[in-house]
């Protein structure tokens, strides 16, 4: 089989494993949609109103093919919960979730690589002491925390971003760009140090090897040594771990988007799972894994980009 | 030499970027760093201070941005922490729902701050001498947001959609002892009983809606002082004054927005920097916070806090065990610690808010004694006490914070109680459908009527997840429904109040104030006993 065929069968493969093990979650979770959305003061009458109307005395079996079924048409189907079509939903968390990440990916980029760089250039030295511990310290910090205190910080002390700011791009575009650096400031910063602790154990390593002593020895400046041969030779770890970082942030953030109430992916998942709202945790878990095989794709090719001896078979 | 470099392009930047520098207040970095021109200044320098200045221009920008153009309209951002569950009003069931709509929708009456019913879409209304015929007379010319005036018809057909006339699927079960609705003109609407029901009337406050609407759902139009506008899942709720709303001069703001932020700590640092302008249900221990710009309001909640004992259960069933409990719990120090004071204590299932049917003096009927609740477990067969669970709901952080403190006075007594905390979903369907459970601390709502709030503990209610089951207590509920006299109604109910207490019921804790933190410009905020919004009496001072 083809290479490309062959990840295409593999996709959709996972796509359905996926939606398989969901399934079975949801089997085995307690909880009813139809009682969780009318909650507590709803009459018995209602809850079995509601049941009928969203075709919950269905066996889950049942609705799990009849949305299989769906799916085969394009269709994800209605959400129990918010009673719109799941694609929708998506589609608006996406508008969210996706300028973040990517705000979130410069970051990461911009500040990670040279970070790593400079506290593995002056490793075990003076001047790499500062940056080496705050990558430290932002590995070891929690996320909620740094979340919350970035959110003091930018709405307290700088007074310009608070929480709910965010509005949809179509009424003020600039303002939702503005509103979604600081979360994607709290998203990107761990990420940052986990980025530059593996640029920096990269670069050591590599420091070592022959090819370096050699371009040495030609005489070549330290410069040149670091930036066009060593740098190139790392590349390929650190695209892996780029690539990581993407499918974990393109994932939303749970803890970031509601301390920020920002209404992203990872925002809609809680809801979906709190709600048991079956066809929307199907579409987002969908989502998930298509973004995890997608992006496990382009790296696989940028491999072959970035190292030429690298062959996809 | 590599230094003296650096330092020079530095200064380069600094002359070539004054201008920009001083109106960003950049200008102190430069001369700081110039002043201390000694330090060793590195070749990094240039990019740093270019990125320095570029997170400033985006900072003063995005202030801009936000704080610029500050509310020209006459509009108020009032916060809540959840999505609405229907927008149809007759499917909504969620309080969170119709605190919000209340403002779209309206009934033949409406309740006023005071929790009594004044009449709305109706006129008014008369009650025929046997309790068993009402007729209401519609308001003339009141309109839908549509602009169609509101006929008989719709009325008919907003009441026999609730009881499930045409469908045979009832979506309430208030109107179970409604014989028929009629419309026999464009001005009357006669309804039928087949048997008294005092409690009815609180019960057409529902929402009347047009016939014609194919989908009240997404398009909600109702009579209210507000027209719905927009809903965005997980963000907003956006209404809009509705010019030709019945009562005149009302609503007073132009446009309210509900925002959605289920965070607490989000919703009041949104709150102080102005991004909401309204906060409802604040914790009470954070009013201390506020600050100049804003104030707060508080009254009774009309909630009513219980730790339920599953009756059915050993060793609950046994009295003198739930009477224990009742004796070893100190509900003075559970609202100071918990509530930081804001709390009515309670002797019963009804807030005093209530006041017309509220029992008093039944809150001091077990008043706090270690040494009668060691004595009684002593009595039941429990010397060296027992152990047991409280399930609390963890989303309720006010339920759970009442767990530990409970967890440490059963203690004193010899009782062993674990907290473990159940997700909500968890909590209605095996705590409260499904009865699974040993005790359980929840908040239940309280209504306009005592009907609804007692029905809670008859033996044959499907919620009745307190397992309480008192032969007297339910032939009192049925004798009330049918007593149309108030005075001799609220007297039924004080009496099976009473029963509560003395069979134990439950621990009734207290009812926590609610508190709402607001704008210091803003004025004519009402609090309900119910869980509502009313934002047609809201207006800016200045």
């Amino acid at each position: 089989m083809g290479y490309l065929p062959g990840k295409i069968l593999s996709f959709f493969f996972t796509m359905w494993l996926v939606s398989l093990i969901t399934f079975a979650v949801f089997q085995i979770i307690p909880g009813n949609p139809a009682l969780i959305i009318l909650g507590a003061e709803a009459e018995p009458e209602q809850v079995v109103a509601l049941e009928r109307e969203l075709g919950l005395d269905q066996p889950l079996s049942k609705r799990y093919l009849s949305w299989l079924k769906g799916l085969c048409r394009g269709d994800l189907g209605n959400s129990l919960r918010f009673s719109q079509p799941v694609k929708n939903l998506l589609v608006s968390s996406l508008k969210v979730t996706l300028p973040m990440a990517g705000m979130a990916l410069v970051i990461v980029i911009f500040l990670g690589i040279p970070l790593g760089i400079y506290t593995g250039r002056y490793n075990q030295q003076k001047r790499g002491f500062i940056p080496a511990t705050l990558v430290r310290l932002g590995i070891a910090m929690p996320s909620f925390w740094l979340g919350i205190l970035l959110m003091l910080a930018f709405a307290r002390l700088i007074k310009c971003f608070t929480p709910g700011a965010f509005v949809p791009w179509e009424e003020n575009w600039a303002k939702a760009l503005f509103s979604l650096f600081p979360p994607a400031l709290a998203v990107a910063l761990p990420r940052v140090a986990i980025l530059a602790r593996y640029v920096r154990t990269a670069f050591l390593e590599e420091k070592e090897a022959d090819y370096i002593r050699t371009a040495y020895a030609k005489g070549l400046k330290n410069k040149t040594v670091l930036y066009k041969h060593l740098l190139k030779n790392i590349l390929i770890s650190i695209t892996t771990i780029i690539g990581l970082i993407l499918t974990d942030v393109l994932g939303g953030s749970i803890i970031i988007e509601n301390v920020f109430a920002i209404p992203g992916v990872g925002r809609l998942l809680v809801s979906a799972i709190s709600y048991r709202d079956f066809p929307l945790l199907q579409g987002i878990a969908l989502y998930l894994a298509g973004v995890v095989v997608f992006i496990n794709f382009i790296v696989d090719f940028l491999y072959c980009i970035i190292d030429p001896r690298i062959r996809i078979s | 030499m590599k230094t003296k470099n650096s330092f020079r392009s530095l200064k380069r930047l600094y002359s070539k970027n004054k201008r920009l520098a001083k109106s960003y207040e950049v200008i102190m970095i430069f001369t700081q760093m110039e002043k201390k021109g000694k330090i060793m200044i590195k070749g990094k320098v240039l990019p740093v201070l270019l990125s320095l200045l570029a997170v400033l221009v985006l900072l003063v920008f995005g202030r801009l941005l936000i704080t610029g153009g500050k509310n020209p309209e006459n509009k108020v951002v009032v916060v809540v922490p959840q999505d609405p569950d229907y927008l149809d009003p007759h499917l909504a069931s969620a309080a969170g729902t119709y605190e919000m709509m209340f403002n779209v929708y309206e009934g033949l009456v409406k309740p006023a701050s005071d929790g009594t019913l004044h009449p709305a879409v109706a006129e008014k209304y008369t009650i025929s001498e046997d309790g068993l015929t009402y007729t209401f007379i519609l308001r003339k010319g009141i309109k839908f947001h549509n602009g169609r005036e509101v006929t008989t018809k719709d009325v008919k057909y907003s009441l026999e959609r609730l009881m499930g006339t045409h469908t045979g699927k009832p979506l309430s079960s208030f109107f179970q002892k409604v014989l028929t609705v009629q419309a026999p003109d464009d001005q009357r609407i006669i309804i039928k009983l087949k048997e008294v029901d005092a409690s009815l009337l609180s019960s057409l406050k529902a929402a009347i809606i047009p016939k014609d609407n194919p989908d009240p759902n997404t398009n909600p139009i109702g009579t209210g002082p507000f027209r719905f506008v927009e809903y965005r899942p997980g963000q907003r709720v956006i209404m809009e004054k509705f010019e030709d709303y019945w009562d005149h001069g009302l609503p007073l703001l132009d446009k309210v927005e509900f925002k959605i932020i289920p965070d607490r700590e989000s919703a009041l640092i949104a709150l102080k920097t102005g991004t909401i302008d309204i906060y409802p249900r604040i914790d009470n221990n954070r009013v201390s916070e506020l600050g100049d710009e804003l104030y707060y309001l508080q009254g009774m909640q009309n909630l009513v806090q219980v730790m339920a004992m599953n009756i059915k259960r050993k060793p609950f069933d046994d009295l003198r065990v739930r009477k224990a409990i009742n004796y070893a719990i100190d509900i003075d120090e559970i609202i100071e610690m918990v509530a930081f004071g804001f709390g009515t204590k309670l002797g019963s299932g009804i807030s005093p808010s209530m006041a017309q049917f509220y029992e008093p003096g039944l809150e001091d009927k077990y008043r706090y004694n270690q040494e009668k609740a060691k004595e009684l477990l002593a009595a039941a067969g429990f010397k060296n006490g027992f152990k047991t669970t409280i399930s609390v709901p963890s989303n309720y952080q006010f339920h759970v914070d009442t767990a530990q403190i409970i967890v440490e006075q059963l203690k004193r007594v010899g009782i062993e109680a674990k907290i473990e905390l159940v997700e909500w979903a968890v909590w209605l369907q095996r705590i409260y459908k499904g009865r699974d459970y040993e005790m359980t601390i929840t908040g239940l709502s309280g209504k306009l009527d005592p009907m609804p709030v007692l029905i809670r503990y008859t033996s044959d209610y499907p919620n009745n997840f307190f397992n309480f089951s008192n032969p007297e207590f339910d032939a009192l509920n049925w004798q009330a429904v049918g007593e149309n006299d108030l005075e001799k109604r609220a007297e039924l109910y004080k009496k099976a109040q009473r029963i509560l207490a003395e069979e134990a019921a439950a621990v009734f804790i207290m009812d926590p104030n609610y508190t709402v933190a607001l704008k210091k410009n803003l004025a004519g905020y009402k609090i309900y006993p119910i869980y509502v919004q009313d934002m047609s009496s809201v207006y800016y001072t200045k």
